[in-house]
């Protein structure tokens, strides 16, 4: 009660002080005063210099010429090892080749990403305009639509070499994916830290657990046959998308956490 | 066109909209200087440098919907320093007694009018919450972002320029 | 141009690193005295935006610079204390590299290289890979990559540590030249270097900024602590541990030692006009002797 009575005071104090400022005749103003003025700001807009913003695309290009001419070297190859046993070797060699191949692409991409760190050029990038956490994001963008490519050129050799659908999901896309996804772990775990040769190790113990499972599996036939479903492989290749997606935005974020100090 | 819409605009090179924008506050920018001060030609020149400032810090500005927060708190800060550069000394609780006595004599400060004359009473702090929020229905939010103060500070200030403002209100009636 | 720290605060697990600093920067060159550990590098960073305050504000322009952002980031230049480089690159190609983090066009970034390369002298080097310089000629580098986006706030942690004394001096030159309309802010152990160029001076000890003043007004703090006293040489070296030498120099049988002491240290000291060298090791000569 006490309170309502005490607002209702403070808001007829406002009221009375509103009405009592607002009484006060609006100050003239002298044209000729006022356009002085605005002609002198004219004259001074005129030095204005406004840096435009660079396109995002033109950006991620920009970055394509800086990395490592080692890179698309090692990838190249990798590409044409398994171009070659496609075209040379039976089912089985196609097979280990593909499944050899899966985590190893990966390792060379990534090691380029986590350049900015392994020789400590991080804390230059990040005081850039477009700094560490875009840059990241780009170079992940770049490994992105080059894994994609590489995907594409894979999948076209199988299916002429005569491998199917599911074989190409089960002993190359999925292993890939996941491997991808334990490298981004690792990267956002270690950043600073970081190694190559961590990635090396992860791709070795990765290839070992890919040929375990696999042989597991070929010993089930039951398991064998629900793992070929088309449908459950595309349900399992839609949830390692999503798993991959989900690393990249963790080892993104992870970059913010040097900005705190971490 | 609003002014976010202006500033996106300015910020893609078309700089010749600074223009619109700059006249479309200059009005409330000096009427805002012209209370804050008590004198129409330190307001014209005060308002002039409002706008200088904007221009020369235009190529930074970062819009965030709070560009005539942005402004005002500029205008506020020109004003600090103009009080600083002429050292005048805010007449205060001399003058709610000078006024009741009638032979008040005060340098710098043109009081033309009743208003004026009450805003000279009050603190220049207390004065900027005053003005921002009776005359131009700034949020207290927004005068804290504007004079860059917590919300508790623009609270306390404007109840103790209220409560001085209802004193001269009543002692000159 | 106009830099204002309010408040600002980093505190680790371990340690307050820098410690509620109000400090408000024009235009000018401003040198941030201190010793390993008083908070210089932890503070250089926040005002890069590298690093997080725990509490305080820094503003640009009366602009929160993390409400600015990218904006921010395009009016400075860096200069880390210790960073690696792509060494795989020349000296060209890495201007050109980091112009284009900075949202350099690519004529406007070739341009710039090639003119800052001729101005730190390693226009000879530039198709050069960075993996064949010395460290002379890696901070050289360092110093022209961060002034490429033409900055308006320079930031240089330890810009001098490894240049030779011709290269110094090109160096405070070059800043000198450089600093007309802008704020440079340079963090240093080495005193001369900011001595003659500064025009204000940041004096930093346990995150705290203790003094700040022109070069002749801080300096003057340390008036009447000098002492100059030539001492038999057989005695020079209890001098050293009792006190706290600035300058040694042997002459002949005797050593005259350039003590900064609060009280007279022998009969025959003589006060002596301090310099800023001598500021510095009044209030920097413990941390120094720690290391």
């Amino acid at each position: 009660m006490k309170e309502e009575r005490k607002n209702k005071r403070n808001r007829r104090q406002e009221e009375e002080i509103r009405a009592f400022l607002k009484s006060a005749e609006q100050p003239e103003i002298d044209g000729e005063r006022k356009r002085q003025t605005l002609e002198l700001l004219r004259m001074e807009r005129k030095w204005l210099h406004i840096r435009s913003r660079k396109p995002y695309i033109q950006r991620v290009l920009d970055q394509t010429a800086y990395l490592s001419p080692a890179v698309w070297l090692i990838q190249g190859a990798l590409v044409l090892i398994l171009g070659w046993s496609f075209c040379v070797g039976d089912r089985r060699e196609i097979l280990i080749n593909l499944l050899l191949c899966a985590p190893i692409i990966g390792i060379v991409g990534f090691t380029e990403i986590m350049r900015s760190y392994r020789q400590s050029m991080w804390e230059l990038e990040q005081a850039c305009r477009y700094n560490l956490r875009q840059l990241m994001g780009m170079r992940l963008l770049i490994f992105g639509i080059v894994d994609s490519l590489v995907a594409c050129g894979v999948t076209v050799m199988g299916f002429g070499a005569g491998i199917w659908a599911s074989e190409l999901l089960g002993f190359f896309f999925i292993p890939q994916i996941l491997s991808d996804c334990v490298y981004l772990y690792l990267m956002a775990r270690f950043r600073r830290r970081f190694q190559g040769i961590t990635l090396l190790g992860a791709a070795v113990f990765m290839t070992l657990l890919w040929v375990t499972l696999l042989e597991g599996i070929a010993y089930d036939p039951q398991l064998r046959q629900r793992i070929a479903d088309p449908f459950i492989l595309a349900l399992l290749l839609l949830a390692c998308l999503g798993l991959l997606a989900l690393c990249c935005v963790r080892f993104l974020k992870g970059v913010e956490a040097e900005y705190c100090g971490a | 066109m609003r002014d976010s819409e202006l500033i996106k605009r300015i910020k893609q090179g078309e700089t010749e909209l600074l223009d619109v924008l700059i006249e479309s506050h200059y009005d409330g920018i000096y009427r805002f200087c012209y209370y804050k001060l008590g004198d129409r030609e330190a307001a014209y020149d005060c308002a002039q440098e409002t706008f200088l400032h904007l221009l020369r810090y235009m190529d930074t500005y970062v819009e965030q919907k709070r560009f005539k927060a942005y402004l005002y708190r500029i205008a506020g800060n020109v004003c600090m320093d103009w009080f600083r550069k002429n050292s005048v000394q805010f007449a205060g609780e001399e003058l709610l007694e000078t006024i009741v006595r009638e032979d008040s004599e005060l340098k710098r400060v043109e009081l033309s009018d009743e208003v004026l004359r009450a805003l000279q009473v009050l603190s220049p702090v207390q004065r900027d919450v005053v003005i921002l929020h009776f005359f131009y229905d700034f949020k207290l939010r927004e005068i804290a972002q504007i004079t860059n103060v917590p919300m508790s500070t623009v609270k306390s200030r404007l109840k103790q320029g209220m409560d001085k403002m209802k004193a001269y209100m009543e002692r000159s009636r | 141009m106009e830099l204002r720290l309010d408040r600002l605060t980093k505190q680790y697990k371990q340690k307050l690193a820098v410690d509620r600093i109000d400090l408000e920067l024009k235009c000018g060159v401003y040198g941030l005295l201190g010793a390993n550990g008083a908070g210089k590098t932890t503070l250089m960073r926040m005002i890069c935006d590298i690093l997080e305050p725990s509490s305080g504000e820094i503003f640009c322009n009366g602009q929160n610079i993390r409400e600015m952002g990218e904006e921010y980031r395009d009016l400075l230049g860096y200069l880390p204390q210790n960073f690696g480089y792509y060494q795989e690159f020349t000296a060209y190609k890495f201007l050109l590299y980091i112009a284009s983090l900075k949202g350099l066009g690519k004529e406007q970034a070739a341009v710039r290289a090639l003119y800052l390369l001729d101005m730190v002298g390693l226009a000879d080097q530039k198709k050069r890979k960075i993996k064949t310089f010395s460290g002379g000629m890696k901070q050289r580098l360092g110093i022209a990559q961060a002034m490429l986006n033409e900055p308006k706030i320079l930031i240089l942690d330890e810009p001098t540590a490894g240049l030779d004394p011709k290269e110094r001096v090109r160096f405070r030159n070059l800043i000198s030249s450089f600093s007309k309309d802008k704020i440079v802010l340079l963090s240093t152990h080495i005193v001369s270097d900011v001595e003659y160029i500064a025009d204000e001076i940041l004096v930093m000890k346990e995150g705290r900024l203790i003094h700040r003043g022109a070069p002749e007004v801080v300096t003057r703090e340390a008036k009447g602590l000098v002492w100059e006293c030539k001492v038999d040489s057989r005695y020079a070296d209890r001098y050293v541990e009792q006190y706290n030498v600035g300058n040694l120099k042997n002459a002949g049988d005797e050593t005259i030692l350039r003590i900064i002491s609060d009280t007279k240290p022998c009969e025959e000291a003589v006060e002596a006009e301090p310099t800023l060298e001598d500021l510095y090791l009044y209030y920097f000569s413990e941390e120094e002797s720690r290391q």
